[in-house]
């Protein structure tokens, strides 16, 4: 394994799509995500760094080689594609010793390593059925075996391995990865738009927004730092509530008002000072907020609000709770981590830490946390 | 709906009678007519009971009353067209590849320069060549001929072949390259497989065209390298034209075609959308 | 921005070294041919159509300007030649598409299984060189020999001694005839397998529709293989401009003259009359006619039209 470092890779694709200045690390022996909607040049980073697409402009490096110029042959790559690419005319054993038979391996090498390989991903069953015989998840693990089999690889690219999976197998094959890669232990970039995939795998994550990465750093950080307000609503497990307002004065106190609710935000002086009368955007976190039946008692000054709303409707997913609380014709977005019934209509207070709450102009920044 | 399917039946069984009728009684008659003797040919009334003869196809093989040996002819013909088709298939498909796999400025203009090869009549390249030839001393030599029909077949195979390479997705290539196979064992192994449905349907098609030529064949062939279409036209002797032995070389011109169609027919039946699937 | 500029690209990528190679090699042996092979003769034609080349003949090459070209385009014989060639191609192939293509949507709608083995032998004609159904059909509209003359005039159509082929018109609707006869199979065969590659969910999402069978050829089928159409449409009509083996044998471009296509003249002219400078120049109008055609029909393509 080693390390992949971009630098200043840019690309231009056409109108609708241009790599611009692309630089990130991919430090050995770590997940590396690259999370984006689609269209958001993953795909292309990807084939950049397999050497499947030349650079404009910008370096790669692996390692201590400079592999820009290099062709894929040369770079010591491996790579899962998004379609899969799966070989049609040939069985899922030549799939995946595709690899090793480019090489010139023995035969008896090839054998064992595939059937190595086939063991921990659990197909062997289907190694010599063609491709178009197996189902959705199979194929998808035969071609993740095609590339894992090129075990020395000093990284692995996997362009949006999961996505082709319906939602259910995803969630195991999620769990499976993330132990199969603790067992390898390579250094990986993965590509996916998914954020619950990418909040749950990388070690390290870099968004990106149509071509360009706007923030970078680890899981965690980037989910409380969000830098803007589109990092934000990717990045969380539920889509985040948005609300227009502004920020006020009023006597001493700060006031953060919006069509539905105020709230007051005088703690966070410092940091809205420059944003007192203008238009902001209050970003608030659905598994982040908490819904009590019971009319809270409060004590001033405390760092936790309490707004009164109706209980509009509410969704039992499985092992959480969506509920969409109506406060003055704004709805709000809870998710709870358990089951709870609830009955529409009834009144509930909503209730929010100070230090959860996001803050953005109105022209998308982050403000405080 | 029972009468309207039957009606329906009873119009396509209808339909199809008619064209089997259509294409395939002459033929009918041809086979027969290469069984029959001269006697029973040459009649004011077409007969269709007779006593049939083999003696039209002995002549072919013996070569006895033509100036074309018959054997000769059709050895010749099935030696040229199959190497010169097998071998344009070869450079034609790799060329088509390169068309297909890679951009480059001006492509679709070179490609329509390939295509455009087939727009000039049979004039234009065979009097030249003969000038060429003769120089050269490839004049009635099968090498010459062979050498020209693979350049007649060039154009048709890169354009059928491009569209059905067009088809294949790039990502196979690009995982092979990533595998660490090279571009041509990319194209022998990876990708030509697929499309070989279209490979098939190109091969046969390209043999029927090579088979019928006839221009080149009669401008640059000596009686020794002779094919099966000078041989029959030779048929037209100056006193009377041998319609028997006419005949039976046409039965016999079918034979090795409809031979390769069957053995290729699973093949030709699916697969060939040129280019609209995209 | 910067950009590299390589006019060598693989999809939207520039192509390295090594495949640059490659891309060399695929094309080389196709292109040697062709440099060879079609791109010599080409000039020599060229050069030739220039000057007035009797082969043979001991003549001085001379260099004649544009007065092959100019003889040719005000010869009555040539004009007509290539009137009766645009008749021919135009009735002919339209012929061929018509059958070739309603016999395969026919059978498709259908869907027998019988289909693989009817098909082998409805294209039998294909299979046969030119000259051989040239003849064939020389002998089937022989007034004497002939079945087609017996049975016609034994069903009172016809009286028993006409000769089909010494009509200027009949002859030729005979080398029509024999012409959509010998090619339909092969419009047939392909439409019938770009037919065949409409995914099925199309077609069944469109049955449950409720379309109407009339309604599922002229909406789904017809649109789908319109590209497979252009291609066959390019070669037939392409090679039936070039006819000359059929029309050689089956009427000689008679009577007289009236069925001359364009490529007997230019024959003609070359090894009848030995005019071969001028037979390159008709040869190389032809060639420019059908360049255009062809410009168009692959214009239509590139289009998806």
């Amino acid at each position: 394994m080693a390390k992949l470092v971009v630098e200043n890779v840019t690309k231009k694709y056409g109108p609708a799509l241009t790599l611009e200045k692309i630089s990130f690390t991919a430090e050995e022996g770590q997940i590396t995500v690259l999370l984006s909607p689609p269209n958001g040049g993953k795909t292309g980073i990807c084939k950049i760094v397999a050497g499947l697409d030349e650079v404009d402009s910008g370096k790669v490096y692996l390692g201590d080689r400079d592999i820009t110029n290099l062709e894929p042959k040369e770079r010591n790559v491996s790579m899962m594609f998004q379609k899969l690419a799966l070989y049609p005319n040939m069985n899922v054993f030549e799939n995946i010793a595709s690899p090793l038979k480019a090489r010139h391996l023995p035969p008896s090498e090839v054998k064992k390593q595939v059937e190595a390989i086939a063991n921990k991903l659990k197909i062997s069953h289907t190694l010599y059925r063609k491709p178009g015989t197996l189902s959705g998840g199979e194929r998808q693990r035969v071609a993740l075996s095609r590339a894992l089999v090129k075990s020395d690889a000093e990284l692995y690219i996997l362009d949006e391995p999961l996505t082709n999976l319906d939602a259910k197998i995803r969630a195991s094959m999620r769990a499976e990865f993330k132990i199969l890669q603790k067992e390898i232990n390579q250094t990986m970039l993965y590509a996916t738009p998914d954020p619950i995939e990418a909040l749950s795998l990388a070690d390290k994550l870099i968004v990106l927004d149509r071509g360009k990465i706007v923030q970078q750093g680890t899981p965690e950080d980037i989910y409380r730092n969000s830098v803007n307000k589109f990092v934000a609503t990717l990045v969380g497990y539920y889509p985040i509530n948005l609300i227009e307002g502004s920020i006020i004065e009023r006597g001493k106190k700060i006031i953060l008002q919006t069509d539905a609710f105020e709230i007051e935000i005088s703690k966070l002086r410092n940091s809205v000072k420059d944003y007192i009368n203008s238009k902001v955007t209050l970003g608030l976190r659905p598994e982040l907020l908490n819904i009590a039946k019971t009319e809270p008692k409060t004590q001033e000054p405390s760092d936790l609000f309490y707004i009164k709303g109706d209980v509009f409707e509410f969704e039992i997913r499985g092992s959480d709770t969506v509920v969409y609380v109506k406060i003055n014709d704004q709805i709000i977005r809870v998710l709870e981590s358990k089951i709870t019934k609830y009955d529409t209509g009834m009144t509930v207070w909503l209730q929010f830490n100070l230090k959860d709450i996001y803050l953005f102009d109105a022209a998308s920044e982050q403000l405080i946390r | 709906m029972k009468v309207s399917s039957l009606i329906k039946f009873v119009l396509v069984a209808l339909v199809t009678l008619i064209l089997i009728a259509y294409f395939d009684l002459p033929i009918l008659v041809m086979i027969i007519t290469a069984f029959k003797q001269r006697a029973d040919i040459f009649t004011p009334v077409p007969k269709w009971i007779f006593t049939p003869t083999l003696k039209n196809f002995a002549d072919i093989f013996a070569g006895t009353t033509t100036m074309a040996e018959g054997t000769l002819a059709i050895r010749n013909s099935l030696l040229f067209v199959t190497i010169s088709t097998v071998i344009a298939m070869f450079i034609g498909s790799l060329a088509a590849y390169g068309f297909s796999r890679f951009k480059f400025f001006g492509r679709e203009d070179l490609l329509f320069f390939v295509l455009s090869q087939r727009f000039m009549p049979g004039i234009v390249i065979v009097l030249p060549m003969f000038v060429l030839y003769s120089s050269v001393g490839l004049r009635g030599t099968p090498l010459g001929l062979i050498l020209l029909y693979i350049n007649a077949a060039l154009p048709f195979v890169i354009w059928m072949m491009r569209s059905f390479f067009d088809e294949i997705p790039r990502e196979i290539d690009e995982a092979a390259r990533l595998d660490g196979h090279s571009w041509f064992t990319i194209f022998i192994k990876f990708v030509l497989p697929v499309a070989r449905n279209g490979f098939l349907a190109t091969f046969l098609f390209s043999f029927i065209f090579g088979w019928g030529e006839f221009l080149f064949a009669l401008i640059l062939t000596t009686p020794e390298s002779w094919t099966m279409p000078i041989a029959i036209v030779n048929s037209r002797v100056s006193s009377e034209i041998l319609w028997g032995q006419i005949a039976a070389y046409g039965v016999i011109s079918i034979i090795p075609v409809f031979i390769i169609a069957v053995a290729l027919q699973k093949y030709l039946v699916r697969g060939m959308t040129l280019g609209a699937v995209k | 921005m910067a950009r590299n500029r390589s006019f060598l690209r693989i999809g939207e990528t520039a192509v390295p070294g090594k495949s640059r190679l490659f891309l060399f090699f695929s094309l080389a042996p196709a292109f040697a041919f062709i440099l060879f092979f079609g791109i010599y003769p080409f000039l020599f034609a060229c050069f030739y159509s220039v000057r007035s080349f009797y082969f043979g003949l001991n003549v001085d090459n001379v260099f004649t300007g544009m007065s092959n070209y100019h003889n040719s385009v005000i010869d009555p014989l040539f004009q007509y030649s290539m009137f009766v060639t645009l008749v021919f191609v135009i009735v002919s192939v339209g012929l061929q598409l018509l059958i070739g293509v309603g016999a395969a949507i026919l059978f498709s709608v259908i869907k027998t299984k019988a289909y693989k083995y009817i098909q082998v032998f409805l294209s039998l004609p294909l299979m046969m060189p030119p000259v051989v159904t040239g003849f064939l059909w020389w002998y089937l509209f022989n007034t004497d020999l002939g079945i087609v003359n017996y049975y016609l005039s034994y069903f009172g159509i016809m009286p028993r001694n006409v000769n089909l082929l010494a009509n200027p018109i009949t002859a030729l609707a005979s080398i029509i005839y024999a012409d959509v006869w010998m090619w339909t199979p092969f419009i047939m065969i392909v439409t019938y397998a770009a037919i065949q590659s409409i995914p099925n969910d199309v077609m069944e999402a469109a049955i449950i529709d409720g379309a109407k069978d009339r309604h599922l050829i002229r909406k789904i089928i017809l649109p789908r293989i319109k590209t497979a159409l252009l291609v066959v449409l390019l070669i037939r009509v392409i090679d039936a401009f070039r006819t000359y083996d059929l029309v050689y044998v089956l009427t000689g471009g008679g009577p007289g003259t009236s069925t001359q296509v364009a490529s007997l003249e230019i024959y003609n002219t070359a090894f009848l009359k030995w005019f071969l400078g001028q037979s390159f120049a008709q040869a190389l109008m032809l060639t420019a006619i059908l360049i255009l055609v062809g410009n168009i029909l692959i214009y239509l393509l590139r289009r998806g039209v």
